[in-house]
This record gives C-alpha cells, sequence and structure tokens, in this order.
C-alpha cells in the first residue's frame, strides 16, 4: 500500500473522530476526553476497545494494512493516551504496510545517536 | 469489615501450583471504600489509588487488588495484605513487592477485571509465569474477530461463535499477559490449539513461547489461565518453597 501524507487538518480530525469514538463507546462526555487522557485509567477503556479503533479506521480509510503489522507498530510504540493513539492511526493511515520499515529505519537512528554519544 | 467478609469465588484450576480466583465487585461498591483501602492496600498503593480518577476504575482496581490479596491470605500464602503490593513493569505485567520493595520471586499473578468482576491468579513457583483475563460472552468481540482468530486456530469456530471467540480471545489475552506483552499486541500470531474440553496449547512463535491454557464459563464469563514453565528448571513448581509474609 502506497505512503499518503495527512493533512494537519485530516490529523486534527482523526484526534477528534477516536475522542467522539472513545466517548460513544466508553459513554465518557466529549469534553472529559484530552490527549493526556489514559484509555484504561482515566476512560475506563479495555484492551479490546484498541482493536475496535482500528478496526473502525481500517475501514473509515478502507486500509488493507495487515494485522500483523499494525502488531508490531504498537509493540515498538506502545499506546497508552488518547494522543498516542491518535498519533499511531495517523502513522497507520500514511505509511499501511510500509510501517515496520519506518519503525526500523527510527530505532537504527536511534541506536546509531545513541552509539556516538556513548 | 473483616477481610473474612470478603467472598471470593474458586476456579477450579488443576494447573500445578495455579489458583485462580473471582470477586464480584458488586457488593463492593455498597461497601465503604475507605474501608477497603485501609485494610488491603499498602502505602504506595494508597498513593496510586488516588490519582485514579474515574470511579468505576477505582473500584476495579482495588477489586482486583483485594482478591489476589485475599486469595493469598486465605492460602497461607499473605499474613497482612498491606505488606505487599502489587506493581506493574514498563510493558504492565504485574509482580508482587514486599514491604521493603523485594521482588516476591516465589508468586507470579494476573489480575483481570469485567463489568463487575475482578479475577485475579497467582502461581506458586520462580519458574512460572501465569496470565488471566476474563471476558463476558457477547456479540461484540465478533465485530474485531477477523483481528484475532486465524485459521492455524483450532477447532474452527463453526458453531457458538459467540462462545468460541471468547474463549479464544481470553486465552490469547492471558497468554499475552503471560509474556508481558502489553496492549496492542498481535493476536494473531498467538495460535490456540485444543487438547482436551477447557485445555490448550497455547503458541507464541515470535518469542518462542509455548503456553499451556485452560478456560472455565462461569456464569456469563469466560476465564482463561495460561501457564508458562521457563528458565533453568523448569521441572514444575511443587519444589519451590512458598514465600509467607
Amino acid at each position: 500500500m502506497p505512503s499518503r501524507t495527512l493533512t494537519p487538518a485530516e490529523k486534527s480530525e482523526i484526534y477528534e473522530d477516536i475522542r467522539a469514538f472513545l466517548s460513544d463507546e466508553l459513554d465518557v462526555p466529549l469534553e472529559d476526553i484530552k490527549s493526556e487522557s489514559k484509555i484504561l485509567d482515566d476512560l475506563h477503556g479495555d484492551s479490546m476497545i484498541y482493536l475496535e479503533l482500528v478496526q473502525e479506521f481500517k475501514r473509515k480509510f478502507d486500509l488493507n494494512v495487515e494485522v500483523r503489522v499494525i502488531g508490531l507498530y504498537f509493540q515498538r510504540h506502545p499506546v497508552y493516551t488518547v494522543g498516542e493513539v491518535s498519533k499511531a492511526v495517523c502513522d497507520i493511515v500514511e505509511h499501511g504496510d510500509e510501517l515496520i520499515a519506518k519503525v526500523e529505519a527510527e530505532t537504527a537512528a536511534q541506536n546509531a545517536n545513541a552509539a556516538a554519544e556513548g | 469489615m473483616d477481610s473474612a467478609d470478603i467472598k471470593l469465588i474458586s476456579i477450579p484450576c488443576n494447573a500445578p501450583g495455579v489458583r485462580v480466583a473471582l470477586l464480584d465487585t458488586e457488593p463492593l461498591a455498597r461497601r465503604e471504600l475507605e474501608t477497603l483501602r485501609a485494610r488491603y492496600l499498602s502505602d504506595g498503593e494508597q498513593v496510586e489509588w488516588a490519582t485514579l480518577t474515574h470511579p468505576a476504575r477505582q473500584i476495579e482496581w482495588l477489586a482486583a487488588r483485594v482478591c489476589l490479596k485475599q486469595m493469598l491470605v486465605r492460602d497461607g500464602l499473605l499474613t497482612d495484605p498491606r505488606l505487599c503490593e502489587l506493581r506493574k513493569d514498563s510493558r504492565g505485567r504485574p509482580w508482587l513487592a514486599s514491604a521493603d520493595g523485594g521482588r516476591l520471586s516465589a508468586l507470579d499473578v494476573s489480575i483481570s477485571h469485567q463489568g463487575h468482576w475482578a479475577c485475579a491468579c497467582v502461581a506458586v513457583g520462580a519458574d512460572a509465569r501465569v496470565g488471566v483475563d476474563i471476558e463476558t460472552i457477547s456479540p461484540r468481540l465478533l465485530n474485531v474477530a477477523e483481528m484475532f482468530v486465524t485459521e492455524r486456530d483450532w477447532p474452527p469456530l463453526t458453531s457458538g461463535p459467540e462462545k468460541g471467540v471468547t474463549i479464544l480471545w481470553t486465552l490469547k489475552e492471558a497468554a499475552s499477559k503471560a509474556i508481558g506483552l502489553g496492549i496492542g499486541v498481535d493476536l494473531s500470531n498467538v495460535i490456540c490449539r485444543a487438547l482436551g474440553r477447557d485445555r490448550h496449547e497455547v503458541r507464541v512463535d515470535a518469542h518462542r513461547a509455548l503456553l499451556t491454557g485452560w478456560h472455565f464459563p462461569y456464569d456469563e464469563l469466560i476465564i482463561a489461565v495460561t501457564l508458562m514453565l521457563h528458565g533453568p528448571d523448569a521441572r514444575g513448581v511443587s519444589s519451590v518453597q512458598h514465600t509467607c509474609l
């Protein structure tokens, strides 16, 4: 799946869609859902809500990205807050199956920086 | 309120050294939360509890610890619930710490909650890693089943899809908890194979992990437990000395 670039407005829309989704699913007032809100601790979500979120955005953007790729991404970028989930969804939409290559490049760069500093 | 007032439901798990208990939190919600906090939480846990803002989250957080500690007291593994605390590592895997902050390495623990139920599981043994998960049988999981059910899972989901999907979900979640994979792991890479009526082999190839799993229906719930024995001496858990605080 080719990469695409989301505009700031599209990223903002995804963030607001996630807030609305969580508000509906978890029965939490929209104004209580902030970027730093922890989905498990502050919003009383559960682990299934993460799958439901990904499924929702796969449908919305007609994504064919493999579940394995999303799983690997989440393992390397653990997400706990609404803001982190929003960034993850934007990354998935933008990079699709190339997500892992992006993460590996980031990891290699971090390791190179650490080696240079060490 | 006395700790004897807390009624645990024992789940008959025949895994070696593993105990599982359920706690219905509906009565707890009506009790004095302050009393339970004072009786069951360590000083560090009291501080953590105060940071939780969602009332339902506060209750389930407390209930899971009450369930775990009451089970340890009941089974003679703990004398004072306030002398140990449940901590979590960077991936959210729980572990028990003693009052001096040291790790109680002979006890491996896992917790779960769903609706008004809290569940706790403990494995006695330095080489044991355990995971537990509970989930209500409902259509909710069917909407996301394609993200974790694969053709490699056995038996295939040909009948009773809601119950079958719930069994697979809880087994896979319990396995990810036992290994410590964290949230968002690719559960389609966790493969379940039934070995009997309620016993399963659970394989996570990416982590070269092979676990034994059990599932137990209770009320409208499925409870799944997975156990992995690892380390240089994985002969079992029965020879390990119990730690009692």
